[in-house]
């Protein structure tokens, strides 16, 4: 019998770990599969209609990656975080994605990762922050650049630590901060010209 | 609205992990096995530890030829020396390990310690790693010298490696470095400055060509030096020229004693 949305949430099963579901579907137990798409989907899909351009692919994108994270979820080490591990894996997916269908390929050389940054306190962003962020995030995401994009998914849409989104996108965690000071700074700028579409 | 986005994605939801559960359970989708990446891992740390060898071996040659050649002591002769030396440095073989090196560092991105450190760090020390195990390869062991007399007898393994040895210690005598014996020494007189008589022999050259083998040459000595006996040569001693190449001989602007190192 397939496990539904309406019978994977077992009171066992709600009290377990992402990384305890992952071992037992990693023992075997292939069902519990189903738990870890229920916790993720949605914000796969929220993720993935973020960074994506085209929206029309954002499904048949996260289709293939819990196929892959199916079939790799024997080289995830139940020591560490499973909400990296899983978004490492879309990151790559949406990425290629990019690469296919974009005229302008994301850059091979990733420059914000050629020398130190001093690291940013990572401090939770303050609600105003926050709900400021949301606000110019809805209306100027589509104009940043997809590293840019990512970032701040990442951070104010999926509320990762810089930890996280550094090992999500394998870069040092200075780079993380200001590669997220930068995508601020240029949705800013950027705010002016998308206020006069909505006027 | 709001009912139908949710609609729409409740939908999508269903169909994703629907069409993803079908899929596992049919079979058309399995768990790789952890030997799979335990094995992928190896293969990986393998590669890089053969790159990194392979880098470390173009570094001694590099060395090794710099040496054998006697393009070293270009740079101890001041501009025109480094001049000459930047001429004749070996930049292909510099440019392939360049480029091996870049293939490590997208190997060690792989693991944490790789992508957490800033590009520069991490390539500037696996160039410091490698640098100096090709440094210790050369000066520490005789390999370059074994595998050039066994390219010299035709038993160098391999069509490369032996091509890479290739007149190894020819001096580019178009860059003006020469190495020869010193077969006579003619002091300065009013009418000339001091040279000497320069001859190639076997040892010299790895070309067996008799053209190359008998040249000879004249060093004419700068003008600061009245005899050859001030450079501290004499004759029958082997000796690294460098110089420009006129009509009436080689006008010397460095010249040093064959270190015992280079006779092999």
């Amino acid at each position: 019998m397939l496990e539904t949305e309406e019978n994977s949430a077992e009171p066992e099963t709600v009290a377990l770990s992402d990384e305890e579901v992952a071992l037992l579907v990693q023992h075997g137990d292939k069902d519990k599969f189903a738990v870890l798409m229920e916790r993720y989907e949605k914000k796969l899909l929220r993720y993935g209609r973020k960074f994506l351009s085209d929206k029309e692919n954002v499904t048949d994108a996260v289709q293939e990656v819990f196929i892959k994270t199916y079939q790799g979820i024997k080289s995830f080490d139940p020591d560490q975080r499973f909400s990296p591990w899983i978004y490492r894996i879309a990151h790559n997916m949406f990425v290629n994605a990019i690469k296919k269908n974009s005229r302008n390929p994301v850059s091979f050389i990733d420059f914000d990762t050629l020398v130190a940054h001093p690291t940013y306190d990572d401090t939770a962003p303050a609600d105003r922050e926050q709900k400021e962020m949301r606000v110019l995030i809805d209306r100027g995401l589509a104009g940043l650049p997809p590293n840019y994009r990512e970032i701040i998914v990442l951070y104010y849409l999926e509320e990762l630590s810089y930890k996280e989104i550094a090992d999500i996108l394998r870069v040092p965690i200075g780079t993380v901060g200001i590669r997220l000071k930068r995508a601020k700074e240029f949705l800013k700028k950027q705010l002016p010209e998308r206020a006069k579409d909505f006027e | 609205m709001n009912t139908e986005n949710n609609h729409n994605e409740n939908k999508n939801k269903n169909d994703i992990m629907q069409s993803v559960l079908e899929k596992i359970k049919a079979g058309d989708i399995r768990m790789r096995s952890k030997s799979f990446f335990v094995g992928k891992m190896v293969v990986i740390i393998i590669v890089a530890l053969m790159i990194l060898l392979t880098s470390a071996f173009f570094v001694s040659f590099i060395s090794f030829s710099l040496r054998a050649s006697g393009r070293l002591i270009l740079l101890g002769f001041g501009w025109q020396g480094l001049k000459a030396f930047i001429l004749t440095f070996p930049w292909g073989l510099f440019l392939i390990d360049l480029v091996l090196l870049v293939i490590l560092e997208r190997l060690l991105r792989s693991f944490k310690f790789g992508y957490r450190s800033p590009l520069i760090y991490l390539l500037g020390g696996v160039f410091v790693v490698v640098i100096l195990a090709g440094l210790a390869i050369d000066e520490e062991t005789s390999l370059h010298a074994a595998v050039w007399h066994a390219e010299r007898s035709g038993g160098a393994p391999g069509f490369f490696l032996g091509s890479l040895y290739d007149n190894v210690r020819q001096p580019p005598h178009d860059e003006g470095l020469f190495r020869g014996t010193v077969v006579f020494m003619g002091i300065a007189t009013p009418g000339g400055p001091a040279f000497l008589i320069l001859k190639s022999d076997d040892q010299d050259s790895d070309i067996d060509d008799a053209a190359t083998t008998s040249l000879v040459w004249k060093v004419i000595l700068p003008p600061n030096l009245n005899s050859a006996n001030s450079v501290d040569v004499g004759i029958g001693d082997q000796i690294f020229v460098a110089g420009d190449v006129l009509p009436d001989g080689v006008h010397a602007y460095g010249i040093e004693k064959v270190p015992n190192v280079n006779t092999f």
